[in-house]
């Protein structure tokens, strides 16, 4: 099977949240069958920091949706986006 | 200083197996990208890479490779190879990466299988306008030049059902396995004329910035910011915004004047296509807009439909589709309800011909043009129009049941 890695954006539900504290939420959220590869922070507009997690699945049925779902879940985030999604070789 | 080249993203798609990621090993291999200096002397180079590429413990190699770019004489691409799992396909509609041209990868020995035609689909459904076909394997044919017309005459009867002219599509013989026609022609083609590989890939056309475009921002999120006020925050998909600029958000209806924009926390003047931005617009509250919302000018404001036309593709769905079935439609930013109102006509994905008209039902694999009713008002596009706002995803019980695009609509008002 192969995988894919997927790049995950996360909007936070204010710029007053604590932004570290949401980061070991994210690593805490990821299921065991997906690998978490970095985290990076992306600064949007009037102090909103959005975070990038990159994971990798594999290439087969539930693709991103428990992680997706994970991440939702978290308390400091709004809502959460897949912006980009590819095979690895 | 050099000019910079143009930028472009490479789809590449295909049958499992058909050898995808062969392909796209060889071309970085050919390339330059894949570092040579490992490899010893007289060594099958080839097989040696991708066995240390399936190897590699080093996730950053292999994350980095998968986003790697390289260049052409004309252009710098980067390749997307593109997942296997139908469970994928949301992602892909609705997430920012658009790839501007695909490559289809068809194995000589297998010819055109169920996925070939699905990611043909698809391709046109997520507004790729360019593809180029490789029929690969060949070196398994012999390099039968019969083989390679029948498939060139198969493929085409497939593309052409979903609008490709196949008359502007280069076909090209390939091994990716051994290397034929990637960089420069193969002694094992000596019938094929046509351009290689690297040489079709700058004969694409760059993608235009749908700045040209009326202007499109889905709302992701909405927030009330201390001192600033409303601030709905989203991806410019087409057109320019202008501080000072009248919009409005529709379905709600409601908009003002741009008073800021802020991007990477800083102030801009204007932005364009591909900008992740927040903006604040006079008298717009928090609770007059949400998630779904599109903002537009209000000369040209976005299009709210009380019902649309569509053509599909459903991929996976465990019984039948018929009139009344209402899942869940991911359209930009937007989840909205849509009833079935009418299955017009069912298609043959592999010839285009009209199988049935007025299906009493659709099931997996088949591709129709249905009327459809969203439950609640929605913004959507037809695909000539606007193509970033007029495909869809449709979900039901945890996947992805079908694919699609708007190609006609009845405005609200
Ligand atoms: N003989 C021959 N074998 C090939 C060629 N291209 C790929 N293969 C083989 O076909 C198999 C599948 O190749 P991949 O490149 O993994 O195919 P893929 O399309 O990426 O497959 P998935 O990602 O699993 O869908 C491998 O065993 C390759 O070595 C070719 O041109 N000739
Ligand atoms: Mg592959």
């Amino acid at each position: 099977m192969g995988e894919v890695v997927a790049t995950i954006k996360l909007m936070p539900k204010s710029p007053e949240i604590d932004i570290n504290k949401t980061k070991e939420k994210v690593e805490r959220s990821i299921p065991d069958d997906a690998e978490l590869y970095k985290i990076e922070e992306e600064p949007i507009a009037f102090g909103l920091v959005a975070l990038k997690v990159m994971v990798i699945v594999g290439d087969a049925e539930g693709g991103t949706e428990k992680v997706e779902e994970n991440l939702s879940n978290i308390e400091e985030v709004s809502n959460i986006e897949v912006v980009d999604i590819r095979r690895l070789i | 200083m050099a000019k910079e080249k143009e930028h472009m993203n490479l789809a590449f798609i295909g049958h499992v197996d058909h050898g995808k990621s062969t392909l796209v090993g060889h071309l970085l291999l050919q390339s330059g990208i894949i570092a040579e200096q490992q490899l010893a002397k007289g060594e099958d180079k080839f097989r040696f890479v991708m066995d240390k590429l399936q190897e590699e413990r080093e996730r950053g190699v292999t994350i980095d490779l998968a986003h790697a770019r390289f260049d052409t004489p004309k252009y710098e691409f980067t390749i997307v190879d593109c997942p296997g799992h139908r469970d994928f396909v949301k992602n892909m509609i609705t997430g920012a990466s658009q790839a501007d041209a695909a490559v289809l990868v068809v194995a000589a020995d297998d010819g055109v299988m169920p996925q070939t035609k699905e990611h043909v689909f698809l391709a046109r459904t997520l507004g790729i306008g360019q593809l180029i076909i490789s029929i690969n394997k060949l070196d398994l044919v012999k390099y039968d030049e019969e083989k390679f017309n029948q498939l060139k005459e198969d493929v085409s009867a497939l593309i052409k059902t979903v609008g490709y002219d196949p008359s502007k599509i280069d076909f090209i013989p390939m091994s990716a396995f051994v290397g034929d026609n990637i960089t420069k022609a193969s002694e094992n083609t000596p019938w094929y004329k046509g351009p290689v590989f690297t040489q079709s890939l700058d004969k694409l056309s760059a993608p235009e910035k749908p700045t040209d475009l009326p202007l499109r921002v889905p709302v992701q999120d909405v927030y009330s910011i201390t001192g600033v006020g409303t601030v709905p925050v989203g991806r410019v998909e087409t057109g320019i915004m202008k501080r000072g600029d009248e919009v409005i958000f529709e379905p709600p209806g409601v908009g003002g004047e741009v008073k800021s924009i802020e991007m990477h926390h800083e102030m801009l003047e204007m932005a364009e296509p591909g900008d992740n931005i927040g903006f604040n617009v006079r008298g717009v509250g928090k609770n007059d807009i949400r998630r779904g919302d599109v903002a537009g000018h209000t000369d040209t404001p976005p299009t709210v439909a009380k019902e649309f036309t569509a053509q599909i593709v459903v991929l996976q769905h465990p019984g039948a589709i018929t009139v009344g079935y209402t899942p869940v439609f991911h359209c930009h930013t937007a989840q909205v309800a849509c009833t079935f109102m009418e299955l017009q006509k069912k298609m043959d994905p592999a010839t285009g011909e009209v199988k049935e008209e007025n299906p009493d039902f659709l099931k997996t694999g088949d591709a129709a043009v249905v009327k459809l009713k969203p439950t609640k008002p929605m913004v959507i596009e037809r695909i000539k129009d606007i193509p970033h706002m007029g495909r869809f995803a449709i979900r039901d019980m945890a996947q992805t049941v079908a694919a699609g695009m708007c190609i006609d609509l009845v405005p609200a008002k």
